[in-house]
C-alpha cells in the first residue's frame, strides 16, 4: 500500500498510518506486557534490596544511611555467618563434584552392573526437598540420639557420628547436590568425540596418560560448571543448614536473614545487606565460571558414531555398583526408612510403631489448610510461570523485538539469585505499597513466578529453537493466521517441554521453603512452612510425617515426568533447576 | 614395513563384520580399502590400530605380531608405532596447533629442542607454520585437516592409517588434499592404508585397491586393472558405471567369437572361451560409440534421455537388449527420440561373474 510510485494523497497517508498502528498494536501490547512483567517481578525486587540497604524509612522520610552496612560489617556474628557460608558452600561443592564425577564415570564409561537403572535412580535425590533430607539425616546421625550412633554403640563401636557440625552440614548438602554435577558431567562425557581419545592412544599415550592429558582437560568445563552450580545452590540453601546447624548455633547467611525477619519489628535494613552478600557471592561464582569457560566451547567435527569401548571392570563390576547403591542408600533409602519409623513412633524412638500415628498427624485441620494453600499456590504459580515462559521464549527465539537480549538476560538472572534473597526483595517491594498483596497468597505466587519463570524459559526455548521456522512459514502459506499457526503447529511441537516445565515447577513450588519463609503470614502459610514449624517446636513424629508427604510429592512428580519425557534420559529442562 | 593380516575375524555380537581377511598391504605404497558402509573396511583399520580387538586371526606389522588369537598376543595401540588420521580429524580442542602436532613426540619422550625442530619443520611441510600458536579450534576445516596430517607425519611412524579423512571437506578441497597426500607419500615413503567409500578418491590415490564386500576382500589390484577387468557385477558397478547384459548367445567364430543379443544384434568380442553359466557381459558407458550407420557390430536403439554435463554428454538409450548408458565426450548433441546405433570394439566387451 505504501510502495506505489505516485505521491499518496493526504487522506490515504492518514489511513496508511492508522493501518500501520493497528497492525503494530498487538506487538506493542505484547512488548509492554513483557516489560511490565520483568520490571515488577524481577527488576523491582532486586532494586529494592539495594535501595533498602542504604535508605532509612523509619523516621517517616527518606534518608540515606550507612548504619545497616555498619551494623553488619561491625557485627561479629555476621562475619561468622559469612565464613560458615563460604566454608559449607565450598565444601559441599567439592563433595558434590567428587561424588558426581565418580558416578558419571561409572555410568558412562564402565560396564558397572545395572548402570542405566542406577543412573536414573541416582538423579532422584534432586527431588527430595533439602529440608526433608536434613530432617532425615538429623534422625540418622545426630550426636548420641541418632539411629546410626545407637546402632554403632550397640555393635560395640564408638558412636561418634555428628551431623550437627560444619563437616556434617557440608557432607549432607554435598550429597544431595551430587546429581547436578553427575548429569552435567555424564552429558559431556557422552557428547565427547571418542576419536579424540583414540587419536591420543594411537599417538603413543597410555590409558592413564590419555585420561590425564586428554579426557580430564576436555571434561574440565563440565566439571567446573557442575561445581559452580553446586556452590551457587548451596549458598542459597536455607532448610538444610538451619535444621542441622541450629543445635550448636552454626549459622549461615540465610539463617541470619531468617532470624532478622523474626525480630519485632523486622530488621529490614540488615536483611537487605545480608541479601546483598548472597547476591555478591553468587555473582562471583557465576563470573568465575564464565571466566574459566571463556574460549572453551569445544565444537568438533563429528565422525562416525563409534562409541568408545566400555572399560571392563571384571570382578569389580558389582563392587562398583555397590558404591552407587551406597549413594542411593545414603540419600534415599535410609532417609525414607528413618522417616517412616519416626512418623510411626508415638514419641522419640519409643520402639513401638503404629501406622495410625502417622495418619493422625496428617489428618489435622492445619494440614488440610496448609496443603490446600500449597496446592492453590503451586498450581497458579506453575501455570503463570509456564505461560510467561511461552511468551518470553517466543519473543526471544522468534521475534526481532528490540531489547530481546536484555529481556532474556533479566529473566534468567534470578537463577543465580539465592531464593531467600529474592524473597527479601519481594517483601521489601510490597510491604511499602498500598496494594493489598503482602500477607496474601498473591505475594507468594508473584514471587514464585518472578524467580522461577527462568526455568520455564530455558525448557521451552530449548525446544522452540528446534522447531524450524519453515514449519510455521509453510503453515502461513497454507492459509493459517498467526494465532492458528501457533496453536495448531508450534504448540503441539513444543508441548512436551511445556508439560515438563509445568510439572517441574509444580513439584518445586510444593516444597519451596527458603522464599516462603520470609513472605508468609498466618493467612498464607504453606505446607512447607507447617513442616518447618513442626521442626521449630521439636515435634518429632509430626515432622517426620510431613517430611514423608513432601518427599512423596517430589518423587511422584519425578516419576510422572519420566513418563512424559520417556525417551530422554536427562531432559534439558532438568539440568539447571535448583531446589529452594 | 608391510602389514600382514591372516584370517582376521571380528564379530560385534552376532554380526560378523570381518570374515577371515587374509591380505598383505605393501610397504611404502598407498593401499586403499574401498567399499560401501558396513563392509568392514574401517573395522580392518581399527583392528590394525589396536582400537578394536579382533575375534580371531593374526595381525603383523613389519614382521612383529601385534595381535594373535592363540597363543594370545595383544599389543596396546600406543605401542604399535602407527599413526592415524580420523574422519573427525580428532584435533584436541584444548591444545594449540603446536601441541597437537607435537604430542606423539612428547609421548615418545623426545627432548624439547628436537620436538620444536620437528614440529616446525612438519608444519612448514603442510603449510601451517604461521598457525603454530593458534588454538586448534580457531582453524577452518581444511586447516584442521592439515594439522591431523602433520600429526601423522611428525612421529615418523612408518605406517599411516587414514579413516575417510577427506569426507568432511568440500569437493574442491578434497581434490587438492588428494594430490597433496600423494605427493607427501612419494616424498616420505610411508606405508599408507586409506579407507574410503568414494570410488573416484580410491582410484586416484591407490597403488593397490582392495574392494570390500560383506567383511572380506572380493577383488584387489591396481585401479586400472580392477576397473578394466572387474571380476563381478558388484565390482563393475561399485567402481565406475557399467552396462551389464545377462541375456546373450555366444558362438565361436574362428579366431574370435561373437555374441548375439536379444533383437538379433551381433557384436564381435575378444572372448576365446565360452562364458560360464550366469556370466554377464560388461560394457563401460564410455566404450560405446554413437553411430548413424547400421551394420555389423552395432546395437540399434532410441535415445530416451540426453543430459549435457559439461565435459561430456550422457545418453540413456533404449535397445532390444535393455536400457543402455552411453557417454559421449565430443561430437554433436543428439536429441531424445533420435534413432542411433551403439558400436563397441571387440576388446572392450568384458565378462563378469554373477
Amino acid at each position: 500500500m505504501l510502495t506505489r510510485a505516485t505521491p499518496p494523497s493526504p487522506e490515504s497517508l492518514q489511513t496508511a498510518a492508522g493501518g500501520a498502528l493497528r497492525q503494530k498494536l498487538p506487538m506493542l501490547l505484547y512488548t509492554l506486557l513483557l516489560g511490565v512483567f520483568v520490571t515488577a517481578l524481577i527488576v523491582a525486587p532486586l532494586a529494592s534490596i539495594l535501595y533498602r540497604s542504604v535508605v532509612d524509612l523509619d523516621g517517616g522520610g527518606i534518608r540515606f544511611t550507612s548504619r545497616y552496612f555498619e551494623a553488619v560489617l561491625g557485627g561479629e556474628v555476621y562475619w561468622v555467618a559469612l565464613w560458615n557460608t563460604l566454608l559449607v558452600s565450598l565444601g559441599a561443592s567439592l563433595v558434590a563434584t567428587a561424588i558426581g564425577v565418580v558416578l558419571a564415570w561409572l555410568f558412562v564409561r564402565t560396564d558397572a552392573a545395572g548402570g542405566a537403572m542406577l543412573e536414573w535412580v541416582c538423579q532422584l535425590p534432586i527431588f527430595i526437598p533439602p529440608f526433608v533430607g536434613a530432617v532425615a539425616w538429623s534422625l540418622l546421625a545426630a550426636p548420641r540420639s541418632g539411629i546410626m550412633n545407637r546402632l554403632l554403640v550397640s555393635a560395640g563401636l564408638p558412636g561418634t557420628l555428628d551431623v550437627y557440625s560444619l563437616t556434617g552440614i557440608l557432607l549432607v548438602i554435598g550429597m544431595y547436590l551430587a546429581p547436578y554435577v553427575m548429569m552435567i558431567v555424564a552429558a559431556s562425557l557422552r557428547s565427547m568425540d571418542p576419536s579424540l581419545e583414540e587419536a591420543a592412544q594411537v599417538c603413543g599415550l597410555t590409558r592413564l596418560q590419555t585420561a590425564r592429558r586428554i579426557t580430564a582437560p576436555l571434561l574440565a568445563p563440565a566439571i567446573l560448571s557442575g561445581a559452580a552450580l553446586a556452590f551457587t545452590i548451596a549458598l542459597g540453601l536455607f532448610g538444610t543448614p538451619v535444621v542441622l546447624g541450629w543445635a550448636r548455633q552454626i549459622l549461615m547467611l540465610t539463617s541470619r536473614i531468617w532470624i532478622s525477619s523474626q525480630e519485632v519489628p523486622p530488621a529490614y535494613g540488615v536483611m537487605a545487606v545480608l541479601a546483598i552478600y548472597l547476591l555478591l557471592l553468587s555473582s562471583l561464582a557465576t563470573w568465575l565460571q564464565h571466566a574459566a569457560l571463556r574460549g572453551r566451547s569445544y565444537v568438533t567435527v563429528s565422525g562416525k558414531g563409534y562409541r568408545p569401548a566400555l572399560l571392563g571392570l571384571g570382578a569389580w563390576r558389582w563392587p562398583a555398583s555397590g558404591l552407587a547403591l551406597l549413594y542411593v542408600a545414603g540419600t534415599i533409602l535410609a532417609p525414607i526408612a528413618v522417616l517412616v519409623a519416626a512418623a510411626c513412633s508415638r514419641y522419640t524412638w519409643s520402639g513401638q510403631y503404629d501406622l495410625a500415628n502417622m495418619l493422625a498427624a496428617l489428618s489435622t485441620d492445619d494440614v488440610w489448610f496448609t496443603l490446600r494453600n500449597s496446592v492453590t499456590i503451586s498450581v497458579l504459580s506453575a501455570t503463570a510461570a509456564t505461560v510467561a515462559g511461552i511468551l518470553i521464549s517466543w519473543a526471544v527465539v522468534r521475534t526481532r523485538l528490540p531489547g530481546r537480549d536484555l529481556l532474556e538476560y533479566l529473566v534468567l538472572l534470578p537463577i543465580s539469585v539465592p531464593g531467600i534473597a529474592f524473597g527479601v526483595g519481594f517483601m521489601l517491594v510490597w510491604i511499602g505499597l498500598p496494594l493489598p498483596v503482602y500477607g496474601t497468597m498473591l505475594i507468594i505466587i508473584l514471587a514464585f513466578v518472578g524467580r522461577f519463570t527462568a526455568y520455564a524459559v530455558r525448557s521451552i526455548s530449548a525446544s522452540l529453537v528446534q522447531v524450524h521456522p519453515e514449519l510455521e512459514e509453510s503453515a502461513r502459506i497454507c492459509g493459517y493466521g498467526p494465532i492458528r499457526t501457533f496453536t495448531r503447529i508450534t504448540l503441539p511441537l513444543i508441548l512436551p517441554s511445556i508439560i515438563a516445565a509445568w510439572m517441574l515447577l509444580f513439584s518445586f513450588f510444593m516444597t519451596e521453603l527458603s522464599m516462603v519463609v520470609v513472605l508468609y503470614t498466618a493467612q498464607n502459610r504453606t505446607f512447607s512452612v507447617l513442616a518447618f514449624e513442626a521442626w521449630n517446636v521439636g515435634d518429632f513424629s509430626r515432622l517426620a510425617s510431613y517430611s514423608l508427604l513432601q518427599m512423596a510429592v517430589g518423587m511422584a512428580f519425578m516419576a510422572a515426568l519420566k513418563l512424559v519425557l520417556r525417551r530422554r534420559a536427562a531432559p534439558r529442562a532438568l539440568r539447571p533447576l535448583t531446589p529452594a | 614395513m608391510s602389514i600382514v593380516l591372516q584370517g582376521l575375524e571380528k564379530a560385534f555380537g552376532p554380526s560378523r563384520v570381518l570374515q577371515g581377511v587374509t591380505e598383505t598391504f605393501d610397504q611404502a605404497r598407498i593401499s586403499v580399502l574401498l567399499g560401501p558402509s558396513g563392509c568392514g573396511k574401517t573395522t580392518t583399520l581399527r583392528c590394525i590400530a589396536g582400537l578394536e580387538r579382533p575375534s580371531g586371526g593374526r595381525i603383523q606389522i613389519d614382521g612383529r605380531t601385534v595381535y594373535q588369537e592363540r597363543p594370545a598376543v595383544w599389543v596396546a595401540p600406543e605401542r604399535r608405532n602407527v599413526s592415524m588420521m580420523f574422519q573427525s580429524y580428532a584435533i584436541w580442542p584444548h591444545m594449540t596447533v603446536f601441541d597437537n602436532v607435537g604430542l606423539p613426540l612428547r609421548a615418545a619422550g623426545v627432548d624439547r629442542r628436537r620436538i620444536r625442530q620437528a614440529v616446525t619443520a612438519t608444519l612448514e611441510l603442510v603449510g601451517l607454520d604461521a598457525y603454530a600458536a593458534r588454538n586448534a579450534t580457531q582453524l577452518s576445516g581444511g586447516q584442521q585437516q592439515r594439522v591431523a596430517l602433520a600429526r601423522c607425519i611428525v612421529s615418523e611412524s612408518p605406517v599411516i592409517l587414514m579413516d575417510e579423512p577427506l569426507s568432511n571437506l568440500d569437493a574442491r578441497l578434497r581434490v587438492a588434499m588428494r594430490s597433496e597426500i600423494r605427493d607427501l607419500q612419494k616424498r616420505l615413503g610411508r606405508t599408507i592404508l586409506f579407507v574410503t567409500h568414494d570410488q573416484e578418491e580410491a582410484m586416484s590415490l591407490a597403488d593397490t585397491l582392495y574392494l570390500y564386500r560383506n567383511g572380506s576382500v572380493v577383488q584387489k589390484g591396481a585401479p586400472k586393472d580392477v576397473y578394466d577387468h572387474p571380476a563381478s557385477g558388484y565390482a563393475a558397478e561399485f567402481l565406475g558405471r557399467a552396462n551389464l547384459i545377462g541375456e546373450f548367445d555366444w558362438r565361436s567364430a574362428g579366431d574370435a567369437s561373437e555374441v548375439v543379443l536379444p533383437g538379433g544384434a551381433v557384436l564381435r568380442t575378444g572372448l576365446r572361451e565360452r562364458p560360464a553359466e550366469g556370466a554377464r557381459l560388461c560394457i563401460r558407458p564410455e566404450k560405446w560409440r554413437i553411430v548413424d550407420a547400421d551394420g555389423p557390430d552395432v546395437l540399434r536403439g532410441r535415445i530416451e534421455q540426453a543430459s549435457f554435463v559439461g565435459d561430456r554428454t550422457e545418453y540413456r538409450v533404449a535397445t532390444d537388449a535393455g536400457s543402455m548408458l552411453a557417454v559421449q565426450l565430443d561430437g554433436e548433441l543428439r536429441q531424445p527420440g533420435e534413432q542411433i546405433g551403439l558400436a563397441v570394439r571387440p576388446g572392450d566387451i568384458g565378462i563378469v561373474r554373477e
